[in-house]
């Protein structure tokens, strides 16, 4: 797909890893945001639904040289050769080509997750179980969003909800396209250290495209060439070999073309 | 001719057709319309859209009463936010904060009184009507009473009105204790206090204008004092990169996010926080990085005949000693003291992670000295003196108790105890408080909106309301340079039979006919913007507007009290520098030379630990450890994702697996001399060696009958109220 001639806004995302403390606060924005039920006591990491899931990173070495850095995983709005779309069988994932946005379409999902098992990232999640809110709990749901059903896969879409709140607000005002405050994710808003910056990476005067060129900034799984529109900063040199050692092409790769 | 049809034509018949269906658009079909149709099933919650609204309030749930944006429909809220130019929390709500609206709903919530009754770890409840609750409770007032054994307070969050209101109460009793449970946040500040010769403070700390802050485990990036300052002090450093930069040197024993998060992190040995800060104090006289003619002058024990001054008790921690009870290389001791000497002001501030509990007395004793060689009291960028809260006028002649310190109660003497429904966010163990209580007769009172927590061991719960149900006051939080007021207004209205905790006490009193006059909490609020008004101090942010507002300004206290009714905080102007009164570096107590010499050689919690056994470290976040519930959604950053750790779940470092036979992850037991818990097991190369961390953590979305154990329950408690260090075993199962 060559993004120059399609979309004409290139919506992403910077999390800096150096800022990030882990507290998680991005994590619950999300689910109150999208309707994302609280876990069923059987639940574990494998068989949860977080659509932005932040994992521990470690460096490895021991105690007191050990570190840890924070990496929230939300969906990476692969832009190139989008492995979710290619696999699914009943075009229930799309790029929109106006945005960059993956979007999911539950209600064409048949569940039979292909795109699971195609996404390099694991930023999809299979709803296990219908959706359980505690008595009364279900009022506090967001009504922007519509709840998903067992038997679904589901995933991080910009919080596509506010996408659409921004564009009726920019359309009512006679604007084409929402301001880049009118659209901002409920992650981004949450974050209390200000990790991640969201915008509009084909507009270069936009914070986050500025952000993304970068000379610490990097992508996970480049060598897969699904060109993710979510970028990672580090200046720690072990985050950056982490990324690096395990996450580039190697020689052997780079030889098969 | 017979048919002989035989089981594998069957078979092929049937495989054959399955084949040829699939082959059909049938199946696809099926499926696809079994999909859309489960969609829209009427079990798919129905969402009405109702009339959107913003509301503003305060997040009750901890002291730093965070400014909140909520996102309202049909007049419920559906997701809050930070309010963006809030002064004290800038924008920040933590993850609590963030699902705070779900509180109401929680699986554990109690909306009728509850006589409580447990047996073979179970918990039995008995609904009662609130004249029923209150006509077995007042009986027992009046023979606690009558008595004259104590009827104690546990606040959880002091200093708001109704803490007067709990004082004034307790007044009217022969033999009463007002207890505080701040997790030991403000314990550097109140030591300093208490070295004075004349009454000095209440303080706070500059941290706007710090160059250097000495953290000795406090959990400042794990939402300590108001998160969102901290955050925000964080942010502008990361962001302007500016030369009088903050520098955090996090001494911890634990790799706390703090730690990874610090500039320095000095990892020390659990335990060894006195012995540092002696050491630190040693270099800074020996090398003179302190001005000894004043310390002498101002100091009464600085330097003093006899042996027994703060100088010979440094003299003792030499760097080289210091390094090997603390683990740290002598070199980098020399090196922070140099540091905090140089890079001024400097703060020297105590902590401890929330599922920890307070460091000690003599641990906040080395440190609060360490503020006075460091000469940063009272000084821009330091510590400095703060103005207190105005109280409301009916209530500033009432007698105020001091907070009583829990260990310093006299045990099995308590006979009725009541719980403050307040959230405090640190963890207090229930066997400290157990001790207190008269054995048999005993009587607990929890003021709470959930079953869960300190509530569960009482024998009966008062309903209160849950976040956002009632108006609520936020006063100063821990560490603040500067006085600070907030009320957070309701978003939802409590249930009929939710009776708020000072209503309850004008019952009591009513029924014990005692000499009291009634206030309702909107009363007693009242009273306090009255107050504020009168002052005339400071300024009021409104949160709808992001706008500032001079009290002198504001005409009446009435138009004051609209200004807060819509989301406001108030904030007191900045009190001048004043240098510290003269002081005594030891404390008052003649025994203190004696107590942190032995301290600082070695923590008494250490001295009875045999060979071979670990140390057990509880841990946990604030807000997620105390008495108060989380929404079910955070078992998203519990279960979902391990990023905090589960309830009873044990981390040691491999090395210590094996040396202990411990090899692989999986169910184990954890032994103290105070009982057993079953823990799960995890080998994690970030614990210190010789430990054993286990979480001390909410059930996420937990609706359980069972008494929830608590890996609190199994630490030796200290004789001055801490539980930092217990010796235990950990075998597999
Ligand atoms: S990260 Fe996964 S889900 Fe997201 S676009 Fe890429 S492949 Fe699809
Ligand atoms: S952008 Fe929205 S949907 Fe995606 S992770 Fe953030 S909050 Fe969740
Ligand atoms: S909210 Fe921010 S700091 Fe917290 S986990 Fe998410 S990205 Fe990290």
């Amino acid at each position: 797909m060559d993004r120059t001639e399609t979309s004409k806004l290139r919506y992403g995302m910077v999390i800096d890893l150096d800022r990030c403390d882990g507290c998680g606060a991005c994590m619950v924005a999300c689910a109150v945001e999208n309707n994302v039920p609280p876990a069923q006591p059987r639940t574990n990491d494998r068989t949860g639904l977080t659509w932005l899931r932040v994992f521990k990173v470690e460096n490895g070495a021991d105690y007191p040289a050990s570190r840890s850095v924070f990496v929230p995983m939300p969906c990476q709005q692969c832009e190139l050769e989008t492995p979710c779309v290619s696999v699914c069988p009943q075009n229930a994932v799309e790029v929109d080509q106006a945005t960059g946005i993956v979007t999911q379409v539950p209600v064409r999902c048949l569940g039979c997750r292909y795109c699971m098992t195609a996404c390099p990232y694991h930023a999809r999640y299979f709803n296990w179980w219908d959706p359980e809110w505690p008595a009364g709990m279900e009022k506090t749901l967001n009504p922007d969003v519509a709840p998903r059903m067992r038997g679904v896969v589901e995933k991080c879409n910009f919080c596509h909800g506010r996408l659409q709140a921004a564009r009726a607000q920019a359309a009512a005002e006679g604007r084409r396209e929402p301001r880049e405050d009118e659209y901002v994710p409920a992650c981004v808003e949450a974050c209390p250290r200000g990790a991640i910056v969201f915008g509009d990476l084909a507009d270069p005067n936009s914070k986050v495209a500025q952000l993304a060129q970068q000379p610490d900034t990097f992508q996970f799984l480049v060598r897969l060439g699904t060109a993710p529109k979510v970028h990672y900063h580090s200046r720690q040199p072990w985050v950056q070999r982490m990324v690096e050692a395990g996450l580039t092409r190697t020689k052997k790769e780079s030889a098969n073309g | 001719m017979a048919i002989n049809i035989t089981r594998r034509d069957l078979l092929k018949l049937a495989g054959g057709s399955v084949l040829g269906f699939l082959f059909t658009p049938v199946p696809w079909k099926t499926l696809d319309d079994l999909a859309i149709w489960t969609q829209t099933g009427p079990w798919v919650p129905k969402l009405p859209q109702g009339e959107p609204a913003t509301r503003f309030s305060a997040c009750p749930l901890c002291p730093a009463a965070c400014g909140v944006r909520a996102r309202c429909l049909g007049g419920q809220p559906v997701s809050l936010t930070g309010v963006a130019g809030h002064p004290l929390s800038h924008g920040g709500l933590c993850p609590l904060g963030l699902a705070a609206h779900h509180l109401a709903y929680h699986p554990q919530r109690v909306v009728q009184p509850l006589r409580l009754t447990r047996a073979h770890g179970q918990l039995q409840t008995t609904p009662l009507t609130l004249e029923q609750a209150l006509a077995e409770i007042a009986p027992v007032l009046a023979e606690a009473k009558s008595s004259g054994e104590y009827v104690a307070v546990l606040d959880q969050q002091p200093g708001r009105m109704l803490s007067q209101r709990y004082q004034q109460f307790l007044g009217l009793f022969p033999r009463a204790a007002y207890l505080g449970n701040d997790g030991g946040e403000g314990a550097t500040l109140t030591t300093l206090q208490s070295l004075c010769e004349q009454p000095y403070g209440p303080l706070g700390l500059d941290l706007e204008n710090t160059a250097t802050l000495l953290s000795f485990g406090a959990p400042l990036l794990e939402g300590w004092g108001t998160p969102g300052h901290i955050n925000h002090l964080r942010r502008l450093q990361a962001e302007n990169g500016n030369d009088r930069r903050l520098q955090l040197i996090q001494i911890e024993a634990r790799q706390s996010r703090t730690a990874l998060q610090s500039d320095t992190w000095l990892p020390i040995k659990p335990g060894s926080e006195t012995a540092l800060a002696l050491g630190l104090a040693q270099v800074l006289i020996s090398e003179s990085w302190c001005d000894r003619r004043r310390l002498q002058q101002r100091a009464d024990d600085f330097q003093c005949d006899g042996g027994r001054s703060f100088c010979d008790l440094v003299a003792d921690f030499t760097p080289a000693r210091v390094a090997a009870i603390t683990g740290l290389h002598a070199e980098i001791i020399v090196a922070t003291a140099r540091q905090a000497a140089q890079h001024a002001p400097a703060i020297a501030l105590g902590g401890s992670d929330p599922g920890a509990g307070p460091l000690g007395t003599m641990a906040e004793l080395a440190i609060a000295s360490l503020n006075v060689l460091l000469d940063s009291v009272g000084v821009t960028g330091g510590i400095v003196p703060r103005r207190a809260l105005p109280v409301g006028e009916e209530l500033q002649s009432a007698a105020a108790l001091p907070i009583t310190n829990i260990a310093d109660l006299p045990e099995r003497s308590v006979r009725v105890l009541f719980l403050d429904a307040a959230q405090s966010g640190y963890a207090l163990p229930w066997q400290l408080l157990e001790r207190k209580l008269i054995p048999e007769t005993g009587c607990v009172i929890s003021l709470s909106p959930y079953l869960t927590g300190l509530a569960q061991h009482a024998n009966y719960v008062i309903p209160a309301p849950a976040p956002f149900e009632a108006l609520q006051e936020g006063v100063t939080p821990g560490g603040a340079a500067v006085a600070s007021f907030t009320i957070s207004p309701p978003l939802l209205a409590a249930p009929a039979t939710v009776v708020e905790p000072a209503e309850l006490l004008n019952h009591l009193a009513a029924a014990l006919a005692l000499n009291w006059t009634s206030f309702t909490a909107a009363d007693l609020l009242r009273q306090r913007v009255a107050a504020l008004q009168q002052a005339s101090r400071g300024r009021v942010f409104t949160f709808p507007e992001e706008q500032w507002q001079e009290v002198a300004a504001v005409g009446s206290a009435e138009q004051l009290w609209e200004i807060f009714a819509s989301g406001a905080c108030w904030q007191d102007e900045t009190t001048p520098a004043a240098r510290l009164p003269r002081l005594r570096l030891l404390g008052k107590s003649s025994e203190n030379f004696e107590r942190l010499r032995t301290a600082g050689a070695s923590p008494p919690a250490l001295q009875n630990q045999t060979a071979g056994s670990l140390l057990l470290l509880p841990f946990g976040w604030r807000g997620a450890v105390g008495n108060g519930q989380v929404s079910p959604v955070l078992s998203k950053i519990y279960q979902e994702s391990g990023l905090h750790e589960l309830a009873n779940h044990a981390y040691l470092n491999p090395a210590t697996g094996r040396s202990h036979g411990l090899e692989s992850d999986g169910p184990a037991l954890l032994q103290t001399p105070a009982g057993n818990l079953r823990v799960q097991l995890h080998l994690d190369r970030a614990v210190p060696p010789g430990v054993v961390q286990v979480a001390v953590a909410p059930l996420p979305n937990g609706s359980t009958n069972e008494l929830n154990e608590n890996v609190l329950a199994l630490c030796a408690l200290q004789a001055d109220g801490t539980w930092r260090l217990t010796p235990a075993q950990v075998a597999k199962v």
